[in-house]
C-alpha cells in the first residue's frame, strides 16, 4: 500500500513537475522577450544606421537632406540646450515643490495638490503641443517679439511635461528620510527650514538629482510637444537666443520621415539619429539608476 | 489484491477525468501556448529583418479576401470590405468626403482615410501598407527617383497653390513671381521692402509635400527656400500658423484657402477658381489617386465614385477643380 500510494504520488507530483516546468517557461519566455524586443531594436537601429554613422555624420554642421548634407553637430547641440533648459526650468518649481509637499503642506492642502500634479501626467503630449499652439506661442510673440515658435516655448512645454515627474519622485526621496534623523535634528533646536536644508536635503540628494536626470531623459525623448512648438528651421543651427527657433533630433525625424526614400542616405542618417538620441537617453538613464542605488546603499 | 486496485484506481472515473485528464490538458494546452508564444517570437525575429514581407503578406490575404467579396458581390450585388486611404493632405478634404458619402452608399464598405503628405502616400502604397495613396505630384516628376512601376496614377482633380499671409497683413496684396522668390530665398528679409515694418517670418512645407513640389516649380525657378524657413508639416498647420502669425508668409493649396488667411495676387490676378479655369492665374497641378496594380473591386468602385458627378461635384465644393473643366 505504502509502495503504491508512492507510486500514484509520485506520478501526479510528476505531472505536477510537468505543469510547473510549463509554467516556468511561459514565465521564462515572457521575460526573455522584452530583452529580445530590447536587443532587436538596438541591433536593427544599429543595423539600419551603420552606413551613415561616421565622423563627418556626428561633427558635420549642415543638416540639408536635400543637398546630400547630414551633418547633426548642431541638432545635437540644440537639443541638449533645449532640454538642459527645460529642466532647469522644472528644477527651480518642482524641487522647492516637493519639498513644501514633503515637509510643510497641511494635508488639506496636499490632498488638492497631490492629484492636480498626478493629473498632468494623464495631458497627452499632442494635447500640450496645441496649447503651446494657441497659446504659448502667441504669447511670446506678443511679449516678447520674434516669431513665437521658440527654443523658450519648447522650454515652457517641455517643463510643464516633466514637473510632475521631478515633484513626485522628489517628495518620495525626501520622505525617505528616517524620521529619526529628522526627530534628532529638531530636538537639538534646529528650525524646520534648517532641518530641510541641513538634514533632509543631503540625504535625499541623490533621489532628486535622480528624477531630474530621468526628467532630462524624458524630455529628449519628447517628439510631438516639442515640434509644434519649436519653429523647425529649414536648415538646423543651433540656437543663439531664447527666442530663436530650432530643430531637435526628434523633430528632424519626424519632419522628414513621411518623404524618405528608403534605403538611402538620408534613411540611414535617420536611424544615425535616432541612435544617438538613444544613446544620450540610455547614458542620461543609467547614470539615474546609479544614483538611486549609490543613494541606497548610502 | 493489490492489482486490482491499482486497476480501480486507474480506471476510477473521477480519478482519471479529474486528475489525469485535467492534468495533462492543461499542462498540454500551456505547452502549447509556450510554444505559439516562442512562434510568435521566432516569427517576429524572422520578419523584422524583412518586414515588408509581413505586410504584403496581409496584403495578399486581403486582396485574396476582396476578391473573394467580388466574386461573391457578382450574386449580391453588394460591396463589402476595408478601404485604407493615405497621403496628400491636398487630397484629403475631397477624398474625407467622398468616403462618408461611399460608405453610406455601400454600408458594409469601412473606408479609413488619413493625411501623411504625398510623397508618404507614394511609399505607402508602393509597399502595400495602404490600399489607395493619394498624391498631389505625378509619378513621372524627377523628385522621384525610382517610382514602382506596378504603380497606376488615376487623376481625379485639378489644384493651384496660393501665395497667403495674415488677414491684417495691410502691406502687400500683390507680388510679382520674382518678388515671391525673392522673399521666400532670404534676399527680401523684412516687410519694410513693401512699406511696412518687421521681419518676415517665411513658412515652408515639409520635402514630401506635393504643395511645395508645386510652389518650387512655379517660384522657386532660380534659387532654393531660404533655410531659416520653418517647416509646416500639413496644410491645415500651414494655415493655421499664417492665420495667427501677424508677420507670417506661406503657401497653400486652394482648396484650404478661407477667410482666416489672405491670398496674395500674382502679377495682378487673384488665385480664385474662376481665374485658375481660365488660365489667367497660371499656377495648376493635378491630383491623383494612385493603386498598386490594376484596382480590386472596391477600390475600382471608390475611384469610379470620386470620378463621377457627385464626386466631381464634392471636387467643386471643397474648392478644387473638376477635372471636366480642362477637358
Amino acid at each position: 500500500m505504502v509502495n503504491l500510494e508512492g507510486k500514484g504520488g509520485m506520478k501526479r507530483e510528476g505531472q505536477r513537475s510537468l505543469l510547473e516546468k510549463a509554467i516556468e517557461i511561459i514565465l521564462f519566455v515572457g521575460a526573455l522577450s522584452s530583452i529580445i524586443i530590447v536587443f532587436l531594436i538596438i541591433a536593427y537601429m544599429s543595423l539600419e544606421a551603420y552606413p551613415a554613422l561616421n565622423l563627418d555624420f556626428l561633427l558635420g554642421w549642415f543638416w540639408d537632406p536635400k543637398k546630400e548634407m547630414f551633418g547633426i553637430f548642431q541638432i545635437i547641440v540644440s537639443t541638449l540646450y533645449v532640454g538642459v533648459g527645460a529642466i532647469l526650468i522644472t528644477t527651480a518649481i518642482g524641487v522647492p515643490t516637493a519639498i513644501f509637499l514633503a515637509e510643510f503642506c497641511p494635508r488639506n492642502v496636499r490632498n488638492v495638490i497631490k492629484p492636480s500634479i498626478e493629473l498632468l501626467v494623464g495631458i497627452p503630449t499632442i494635447v500640450l503641443g496645441f496649447f503651446g499652439l494657441m497659446v504659448v506661442i502667441p504669447f511670446i510673440r506678443d511679449n516678447f517679439g520674434g516669431w513665437g515658435t521658440s527654443v523658450l516655448a519648447g522650454w515652457m512645454i517641455l517643463a510643464i511635461m516633466s514637473l510632475p515627474h521631478v515633484i513626485s519622485i522628489s517628495e518620495d526621496a525626501l520622505r525617505a528620510v528616517p524620521n529619526s534623523y529628522k526627530e534628532a535634528a529638531l530636538a537639538l533646536g534646529a528650525t524646520r527650514w534648517q532641518t530641510v536644508k541641513k538634514v533632509l536635503l543631503p540625504y535625499a540628494k541623490t533621489g532628486i538629482l535622480a528624477s531630474v536626470l530621468l526628467a532630462l531623459g524624458r524630455v529628449m525623448g519628447e517628439t510631438m510637444a516639442v515640434t509644434m512648438v519649436i519653429g523647425n528651421p529649414r536648415v538646423a543651427w543651433i540656437p543663439t537666443s531664447i527666442l530663436d527657433r530650432a530643430k531637435v533630433l526628434t523633430s528632424t525625424i519626424l519632419l522628414d520621415w513621411s518623404y524618405v526614400e528608403i534605403p538611402s542616405m538620408h534613411y540611414h542618417s535617420l536611424f544615425g539619429i535616432g541612435l544617438v538620441l538613444f544613446f544620450i537617453v540610455a547614458l542620461i538613464d543609467v547614470t539615474a539608476t546609479y544614483m538611486v542605488k549609490r543613494g541606497v546603499i548610502k | 489484491m493489490e492489482q486490482t486496485y491499482i486497476k480501480n484506481i486507474r480506471h476510477h472515473p473521477c480519478d482519471k477525468q479529474k486528475g489525469e485528464k485535467q492534468m495533462s490538458w492543461s499542462s498540454l494546452q500551456k505547452t502549447f501556448f509556450a510554444l505559439i508564444l516562442l512562434a510568435i517570437l521566432v516569427l517576429g525575429v524572422h520578419n523584422t529583418w524583412t518586414m515588408s514581407n509581413l505586410t504584403s503578406t496581409v496584403y495578399t490575404m486581403q486582396s485574396t479576401i476582396d476578391n473573394l467579396n467580388s466574386m461573391l458581390g457578382n450574386y449580391t450585388q453588394r460591396l463589402e470590405g476595408y478601404l485604407t486611404i493615405a497621403g496628400s493632405t491636398t487630397v484629403l478634404p475631397i477624398i474625407q468626403t467622398c468616403a462618408n458619402l461611399f460608405m453610406q452608399e455601400n454600408p458594409g464598405v469601412v473606408i479609413s482615410v488619413s493625411g501623411g503628405g504625398s510623397g508618404h502616400g507614394i511609399s505607402a502604397v508602393s509597399a502595400g501598407y495602404i490600399n489607395i495613396g493619394m498624391s498631389s505630384k505625378n509619378l513621372t516628376t524627377e523628385q522621384i527617383t525610382d517610382p514602382d512601376p506596378d504603380l497606376q496614377p488615376v487623376a481625379i482633380a485639378l489644384d493651384s497653390v496660393a501665395i497667403i499671409v495674415h488677414p491684417t497683413n495691410g502691406f502687400v496684396d500683390d507680388l510679382t513671381l520674382e518678388e515671391v522668390e525673392m522673399i521666400f530665398n532670404g534676399t527680401i528679409t523684412d516687410w519694410s521692402h513693401f512699406g511696412g515694418s518687421g521681419e518676415i517670418h517665411v513658412y515652408t512645407r515639409e520635402a514630401g509635400s506635393g504643395t511645395l513640389e508645386c510652389f518650387e516649380k512655379f517660384f522657386m525657378k532660380h534659387s532654393d527656400i531660404t533655410g531659416a524657413a520653418s517647416e509646416k508639416t500639413s496644410n491645415g498647420e500651414m494655415k493655421a500658423t499664417i492665420a495667427s502669425d501677424p508677420a507670417g508668409i506661406g503657401f497653400l493649396s486652394v482648396g484650404y484657402i478661407d477667410e482666416t488667411v489672405n491670398p496674395l495676387k500674382i502679377d495682378g490676378v487673384e488665385p480664385t477658381v474662376a481665374n485658375i479655369k481660365t488660365g489667367a492665374y497660371k499656377i495648376k497641378r493635378w491630383l491623383f489617386l494612385i493603386t498598386k496594380g490594376p484596382p480590386t473591386k472596391i477600390e475600382q468602385a471608390f475611384i469610379d465614385f470620386v470620378l463621377s458627378s457627385q464626386g466631381q461635384e464634392i471636387v467643386e465644393q471643397q474648392g478644387y477643380l473638376p477635372l471636366e473643366w480642362f477637358q
